[in-house]
């Protein structure tokens, strides 16, 4: 490992650069060869694919640049996948981030007993880790045609199906939330808790009610945090892939893109390195809306 | 100053201690929506695996059923193995990394934070097309073994355990600590393995979890390159035995829950160890 | 101007008493400070009264009205808190005029009244400024103009200066107390800080395990301290170990010298050992010529050690009594050296008998505030008002040294407020260096709370 070469280097402890003598400069040098293992394997692994398949998306199977591959993906089917992978993103992002704020807010609630905060949070956590296979049977079995919670909401009178779908909007977005808002909660616990008590009690003191608190205080200062989880939750819906499989939703982008790899379409295959493309443009603009939240937020930071 | 004798307090305790006690009404309901909806899936799983009893088989049928499946312990055995795989790999590239970084490339660290995002913008699936003609062209010994799992799976990791390995590595002081050891006579790799590892314990075993789970949960890249790992298993005894995949399922929860309880209580137990500040 | 009465107020937090029948009496326009070390429920008691934790059995009377039965936003009380209690989304002037926002009071009328009071606290300029552009200083400032705006009956202060620098500390007391004066408010103070108590307080509750040990004018509790504890914590002591020779003198014997104890209650039975407490600016010290004998009524002494202090050094002393501390001017102080003789003279008129909080009458007749002084106490018969400037008064205390040694008791008190006491729930608070606004990192890119959000990753298959 590259460590042993640099055990007589010594400690350049120093990294403001310029002023360093040359023979410190050139530990440093020598101390970039530290992290070469790992950024190799990052490039075998993660760059290099993701800049193949960046290329591939621009071009023919022989190799020569095109558009036609993007182009393809503005025409049928594609679009609707698109729009219907983001409707189920913004649903899922949307109504998770509001539950999981209230349910966070409850759960640091200074009254509460003390079991309440390690069970809801340890479940949180299995929650948002629970997608995929288990979590579409899990549904299946209560929301599902033969399910439990349909069989009791017909007995009391309502039966939801044929209108409702677990592979439609509302079913799936119900099945995403079961991952969504446990997360919302899990990230939303640091931000509440960075709300000082001190703010509560000084507004309390001065007169304000809860909802002024929240109206002038609370809200104001988390909002941006808020609006930046629900992105990056949006991102984690719009990435998913085997809760839909799972569910038997065809329409999406990720399963559309599996289909390629399995060979069990019809379309040009180079469209799926376009597709991947389109995908990772719509995660980069989510990020970056994300960051660009979050850096408002540390702006109540010095 | 006036002065006024003192009369007996009225009795006001227990109209305090209402007013102490209170939890607004509002976060009780939030609450109950939330447990409601965790479980509801939970409990509609058991009951269908209930449904799907005669007598004289008792509920732990189908789980009997699953466990004597060799298909299922084939599949289970494979996932704990590549798991255990990807934890090594990964411990093994990231420790000495994130630990060098902080210590002596602290200007990469921002680099290092932009390529934890990596992975969530390169979603699974879209790192599985851009593996595809690496995979097709290259058939060699590597990507027929479930071992290639592992090395992608590290790479799925990868935010987790940074995450976790730079915030146990930044509640110890590193650079003091390296510098006292150094003082005494201890080389940097040495120092690495019996000063600084001990104290990044709860955030190697934390990090380390969490890989596990991901790695033993990783459906999409193991089902696209067809290898049968445990979550596979799940997927098709889903789709063919209905009563079993359910059993599964319910059996995943129990186990993921038991992970998150153990990781929530190790996070708990002090993983900043040296990093109780002293008020002069 | 209001009358603030805390009557018999007790509040237990699983097995810790943090209060045990606090009784305390505040006139009106009366600044009262609660000095203790953490722990000793001064925090418990300010914040029962401002609302946000309540006794388990007591009563807290503002103006003969029970406030108990009242919601903290209903109290009418202003709140300056110990940091960091600013909102750090508003401007100076926007968090003055929160109060007046809430009582809806009319734009014109908040602004021009914000204005009035950040020109009051020396911030006229600063209006625009958001907390995390002002000092601590700035920030407390405004905390306090914050808190004045809505007129309150009470004024409550929470160590608001412990988390500032020393100068600014110093700087900031005074003008509290002028405001304090101006506005002539009714105001509770809370400190571990004695010198900062002592300066500014109209009277001065030691407290201490949840009682007050005692009250009276900053004069009565340094010069007549009527415990150990308060003798202790308030200054610096010395202790001797004596042997009652007779209790109609009141003298005592204390190695080779006797000593006749000023305190007029004193009420030990001859043949007791008891232990005499003198202050240090009390001891007096004299060169001894070497081989002379120490004239009566002085014990031979050596110098052990020298603690220049400024104004006054001090001098650690050998002596057959033990070690004992004096202060001496510093000019007479050039004279010492390590290993000096000097006779050492204990200041009759200053000795006293103290007993520790948990023995009988004495010390209860002495934290019932209602009791008249008892006789032979240094009581002025003008009570002068500290901290502000006026008259030099015929007696001041001595110069005080910058701080005592082993006071600077780590910040707050251990008695939690309403969000009760889970001591095994492990720390939720990151820590507050480089943070003067307040807002932690809430990045959930790198989640530092717990274990919690560690283990929520988005599973790689979803």
């Amino acid at each position: 490992m590259a460590l042993a070469e640099l055990t007589d280097s010594g400690l350049a402890g120093n990294v403001l650069a310029g002023s360093a003598p040359p023979k410190r400069r050139r530990a440093r040098r020598w101390a970039f060869l530290g992290v070469l293992p790992f950024a190799a394997y990052i490039a075998i692994f993660l760059l290099i694919p993701t800049g193949e398949l960046i290329v591939n998306a621009f071009r023919t199977p022989s190799g020569a640049f095109t558009l036609h591959n993007i182009d393809d993906i503005f025409h049928a089917p594609f679009p609707s996948s698109f729009v219907f992978s983001l409707e189920l993103s913004a649903m899922s992002a949307l109504w998770g981030g509001i539950l999981g704020f209230l349910v966070a807010n409850a759960v640091l609630h200074h009254g509460i007993p003390r079991w309440v905060r390690p069970a809801y949070l340890s479940f949180s956590g299995m929650a948002a880790n629970f997608a995929g296979v288990p979590l579409a049977f899990a549904f299946t079995a209560t929301l599902g045609s033969l399910g439990v919670v349909t069989g009791l909401l017909k007995h009391a009178g309502f039966d939801i199906y044929p209108a409702f779908s677990l592979q439609a909007l509302m079913g799936a977005s119900l099945v995403y939330l079961f991952f969504q808002f446990p997360l919302m909660i899990l990230l939303m616990i640091p931000v509440i808790e960075g709300l000082r008590k001190e703010w509560r009690e000084a507004a309390s003191n001065l007169g304000a009610s809860s909802f002024a608190y929240w109206r002038y205080v609370g809200l104001p200062v988390i909002t941006p945090s808020l609006l930046g989880l629900m992105v990056l939750l949006f991102g984690n819906a719009f990435s998913a892939y085997a809760t839909a499989d799972a569910l038997g939703i065809s329409n999406l982008v990720t399963i559309q893109i599996a289909q390629f790899i399995n060979g069990n379409n019809v379309y040009d295959p180079q469209d799926a390195y376009a597709l991947a493309f389109g995908m990772i443009v719509i995660i980069i603009i989510t990020i970056t809306i994300y960051t660009l939240l979050q850096r408002r937020t540390s702006r109540w930071l010095k | 100053m006036a002065q006024v004798t003192a009369t007996p307090p009225p009795a006001a305790s227990h109209r305090i201690r209402r007013a102490r006690s209170r939890v607004p009404v509002w976060h009780v309901l939030w609450l109950v929506v939330a447990a409601i909806f965790f479980l509801a899936p939970i409990y509609s799983v058991v009951q269908f695996s209930l449904e799907g009893t005669t007598p004289p088989q008792t509920i732990f049928h189908w789980y009997h059923a699953v466990f004597d499946d060799p298909m299922f312990r084939s599949s289970f055995w494979l996932s704990i193995q590549i798991s255990l795989e990807t934890v090594g790999v990964s411990l093994l590239l990231m420790v000495p990394t994130v630990f060098w970084i902080h210590l002596r490339l602290p200007r990469l660290r921002p680099v290092m934070d932009l390529i934890s995002i990596l992975p969530f913008v390169v979603p699974p699936i879209v790192l599985i097309v851009g593996l595809a003609p690496f995979l097709r062209d290259f058939s060699t010994w590597l990507f027929v073994r479930p071992e290639v799992l592992a090395l992608i799976y590290v790479v799925f990791a990868l935010p987790f355990m940074y995450r976790s390995l730079d915030a146990g590595l930044r509640a110890i002081d590193l650079r003091t600590l390296v510098e006292a050891a150094e003082s005494l006579g201890s080389s940097v790799p040495r120092t690495l393995l019996t000063v600084i590892l001990p104290n990044l314990r709860a955030a190697i075993i934390g990090g380390s979890l969490l890989t596990v789970a991901i790695s033993m949960g990783e459906f999409t890249v193991a089902s696209l390159l067809g290898f049968f790992t445990f979550p596979i298993y799940t997927y098709q005894a889903g789709t063919s035995l209905a009563y079993e995949g359910v059993a599964v399922s319910f059996l995943s929860f129990i186990l993921v829950w038991g992970a998150m309880l153990a990781l929530y209580l190790l996070g708990r137990g002090g993983s900043s160890a040296a990093g109780v500040a002293i008020r002069e | 101007m209001s009358t603030v009465q805390l009557r018999g107020l007790r509040r237990t937090y699983g097995s810790v008493v943090a209060l045990d029948h606090l009784d305390l009496n505040i006139t009106s326009g009366e600044f009262v400070s609660l000095l203790g070390p953490s722990g000793c429920g001064k925090t418990t008691a300010l914040r029962i009264v401002a609302g946000f934790d309540w006794p388990d059995s007591g009563d807290v009377l503002v103006d003969g009205h029970d406030v108990l039965g009242q919601p903290a936003n209903k109290r009418d009380m202003g709140m300056v808190f110990q940091a960091y209690s600013l909102f750090p989304n508003m401007t100076a002037q926007q968090n003055v005029e929160f109060g007046l926002r809430i009582r809806k009071q009319h734009h014109e009328q908040r602004s021009k009244r914000a204005r009035e009071l950040l020109e009051l606290v020396g911030l006229g300029s600063a209006m625009d400024r958001y907390p995390r552009q002002m000092s601590g200083g700035q920030q407390q400032r405004v905390a306090l103009a914050r808190s004045l705006a809505i007129e309150p009956k009470v004024l409550l202060l929470d160590e608001p200066l412990s988390a500032l620098d020393a100068k600014v500390r110093v700087q900031l007391r005074e003008e509290v107390r002028r405001i304090q004066l101006e506005l002539g408010i009714t105001t509770i103070y809370v400190t571990h800080d004695q010198e900062e108590a002592l300066s500014i307080s109209d009277r001065v509750a030691v407290m201490s395990a949840g009682r007050v040990e005692q009250l009276g004018t900053p004069a009565q509790i340094y010069s007549g301290p009527r415990t150990a504890f308060v003798a202790n914590f308030v200054g610096t002591m010395n202790k001797i170990e004596g042997v009652v020779v007779s209790r109609q003198d009141r003298s005592v014997r204390c190695g080779p010298v006797t000593v006749i104890v000023a305190d007029q209650s004193f009420s030990h039975a001859a043949g007791e050992t008891v232990d005499l407490y003198i202050r240090p600016e009390d001891v007096r010290v004299t060169l001894l010529a070497d081989g002379a004998r120490p004239p009566a009524g002085s014990l031979e002494g050596r110098v052990t050690s020298l603690t220049f202090l400024g104004p006054v050094t001090r001098v650690g002393l050998q002596t057959a009594l033990g070690t004992l501390l004096s202060d001496v001017s510093s000019a007479v102080a050039l004279d010492l050296a390590a290993d000096t003789p000097v006779a050492v003279e204990l200041d009759s008129s200053s000795l006293r008998s103290l007993v520790s909080a948990d023995s009988l009458q004495p010390v209860e007749a002495a934290a019932d505030p209602n009791e008249p002084e008892p006789a032979g106490d240094t009581t002025p018969e003008v009570v002068p008002i500290y901290g502000a400037p006026m008259e030099p008064l015929a007696e001041t205390p001595p110069p005080r040294p910058v701080s005592e040694p082993g006071w600077g008791e780590p910040l707050g008190d251990g008695a939690g407020g309403p969000q009760g006491p889970e001591p095994g729930e492990g720390s939720d608070e990151p820590s507050d260096s480089g943070d003067p606004s307040g807002l932690k990192a809430a990045d959930p890119a790198r989640p530092e709370v717990e274990g919690s959000s560690d283990s929520a990753p988005p599973a790689a298959s979803r």
